[in-house]
């Protein structure tokens, strides 16, 4: 039996993160509000010598978590703002379940959306996301509705 | 040229400020207020520092504004075309600045910001220019609203 470190992250619905996704937790960061752009992409974040793009859905929200999003090279860093840090979590191969509930009160979530796979934690179904999913206009525009 | 509209910092072409007016410049016909440039009338615009709307100078605004800009661009001819005036806070020159992308995906249809840049003092900003700005007020003055439906002059 082989274990996988992931990262859990609580949002408006639980979150978790494979290892490779997860690059930097930023606190305190230096960001930069841009006026007139998407609702849930309204500031950008400094960081090592470039600005990368802050994900926010909730209103409180500075600790930001630097995510690598794969195969987009015109966005390969994405920030994730969130209330408090990420937990890391160690899960066993028999915890990854073979797909997301569809009749749990969060099945709507859009998050699903850009879910590569689904762990049991703590007896919660929680979908893995995939940054680079999370660029997705549609994705963004589920969100915002939601 | 640096501009600078509440916590908004712009940047844009030296060249395409066509002249830097004072407030007491500024004039009215009926509602229209603007400020004259060879012998014609330039309506002044005045935008707040969110890009959320667009309206007319507002003598309440004119009173806290420091200066007024004639924004310029040529068109396919070559000739110089001012078309409207702005109300900023402050105008600087620039030096040099460091370049940076806004991901597309943050863009809005119509953003009048076409990049971002830091100056020498590290301070960051915004790169635009007078045709994305026209384009972009023309686009919020066709959203319908009531208290910025104001004409460019021609």
């Amino acid at each position: 039996m082989t274990t996988t470190t992931l990262w859990r992250v609580e949002l408006d619905h639980p979150l978790a993160l494979l290892e490779p996704s997860v690059v930097e937790l930023v606190i305190d960061g230096k960001e930069l509000r841009v006026p007139y752009c998407h609702p849930l992409l309204q500031s950008l974040l400094w960081w090592r010598g470039q600005w990368i793009p802050v994900l926010r859905t909730t209103g409180h929200s500075p600790t930001l978590l630097v995510m690598r999003a794969l195969n987009r090279p015109d966005c390969p860093y994405l920030a994730l703002a969130m209330a408090k840090a990420p937990q890391r979590c160690m899960v066993t191969d028999q915890a990854f379940a073979p797909a997301l509930p569809l009749d749990a009160a969060d099945a709507q979530s859009p998050w699903h959306q850009c879910a590569l796979s689904a762990v049991d934690i703590e007896s919660r179904i929680v979908p893995i996301i995939d940054p680079a999913l999370c660029l997705d206009e549609a994705f963004l525009e589920g969100l915002v509705t939601a | 040229m640096g501009i600078r509209l509440g916590v908004l910092y712009l940047a844009l072409p030296g060249d395409q400020i066509s002249q830097i007016n004072l407030p007491n410049d500024l004039h009215r016909h009926l509602n229209m207020p603007y400020i004259t440039l060879a012998e014609r009338r330039i309506p002044v615009l005045q935008v707040d520092e969110q890009l959320s709307q667009v309206s007319a100078a507002d003598s309440l605004a004119t009173a806290n504004t420091h200066y007024i800009i004639s924004l310029a661009y040529a068109d396919a001819s070559g000739a110089l075309i001012t078309r409207f005036a702005l109300q900023v806070d402050a105008v600087q020159k620039l030096g040099e600045l460091e370049h940076y992308p806004i991901p597309i995906l943050m863009q809005r249809p119509n953003s009048p910001l076409l990049g971002l840049f830091t100056d020498q003092a590290k301070q960051p900003g915004f790169v635009t220019d007078v045709q994305a700005l026209e384009r972009f007020f023309n686009h919020l003055i066709e959203t319908p609203r009531d208290d910025h439906d104001y004409p460019l002059a021609g």
